[in-house]
């Protein structure tokens, strides 16, 4: 299957559910081994537990975006687009995403908007 | 002036920011709210800050940005949809631009001291600009990771993760 379309993940509006991680999980389709991968990648990034129960508007602001640029990595799409993502991170943070990003293996942009 | 006392502030089920210091926001000032992401920083500005300011709310006008700006945003297009239909907001700068002119006439019919913050906006230089040049006295307070300079002094407000869910906050300066 040839992928034309890029997946968006625009850190401005970082999470389109607003309950549970497991409605996330859903909407970029993770399976149960993606799934514990970002579990465990978002705990060494934030220092955060989260199950598939927790509830991701207990999330400050960053910590959402970096979730979801976790859902988008680990998800099936193979091209992704960020928008804004790097200004949300603090420098740690922002390296360890950008590493990530790197090592993914996807066709991935970033892009910045004003 | 606003004045938060010391001592353990309890924001959410789960989280605490430890007050180390009395911290003291006054007009011509600014704060850089400094720490890493989920350090408490908007945590601060909702239990500390606004509590606070709201004491005092006949002393001071108060404009908040807040992060993720976006449903803020929509909020501020209905308002000027209703009381300015002919001005039809389209981006973020507009509707800051917007909050920013209501701000002036009210300062004009009215003069007070503003307290304005912002919670990680990309506008924040331009956001400074315009109270720079306003002539207002302000206290701007704010949150950024990204580059921002500005001539004079900044007191800096440092937030420090103990544990993910416990912060410490203290002053420093610039």
């Amino acid at each position: 299957m040839i992928h034309t379309d890029y997946l968006v993940a625009d850190a401005d509006i970082p999470l389109i559910s607003c309950d549970r991680l497991k409605d996330e999980l859903l909407i970029y389709n993770l399976d149960e081994s993606a799934t514990a991968k970002l579990i465990d990648r978002f705990e060494m990034l934030t220092g955060k537990t989260i199950d598939k129960c927790f509830r991701i508007t207990e999330l400050s602001g960053g910590q959402k975006v970096i979730l979801m640029a976790l859902l988008a990595i680990y998800s099936p799409a193979p091209k992704i687009r960020f928008v804004n993502l790097l200004n949300a991170l603090d420098p740690k943070r922002r390296e360890a995403i950008q590493i990530l990003i790197k090592n993914s293996g996807k066709d991935i942009i970033l892009e910045d908007r004003l | 002036m606003i004045k938060i006392a010391p001592g353990v502030v309890s924001c959410w089920q789960n989280f605490s920011l430890l007050i180390e210091q009395e911290l003291f926001f006054l007009p011509d000032n600014i704060y850089y709210l400094q720490g890493e992401n989920g350090s408490g920083k908007s945590s601060f500005i909702k239990h500390c800050l606004f509590p606070a300011l709201e004491r005092k709310k006949l002393l001071f006008y108060q404009i908040y940005l807040q992060q993720l700006f976006q449903l803020q945003g929509y909020a501020i297009k209905s308002h000027s949809a209703f009381y300015k239909p002919d001005l039809k907001l389209k981006s973020e700068w507009d509707c800051i631009q917007y909050l920013l002119n209501n701000l002036s006439e009210s300062y004009a019919v009215e003069p007070r001291p503003v307290y304005c913050i912002v919670d990680e906006n990309r506008y924040l230089a331009e956001i400074y600009r315009y109270l720079r040049a306003s002539g207002f006295p302000f206290c701007l307070i704010f949150c950024e990771h990204s580059s921002f300079s500005v001539p004079e002094e900044v007191n800096l407000i440092n937030f420090q993760l103990l544990a993910p869910n416990r912060s410490s906050v203290y002053e420093t300066s610039i």
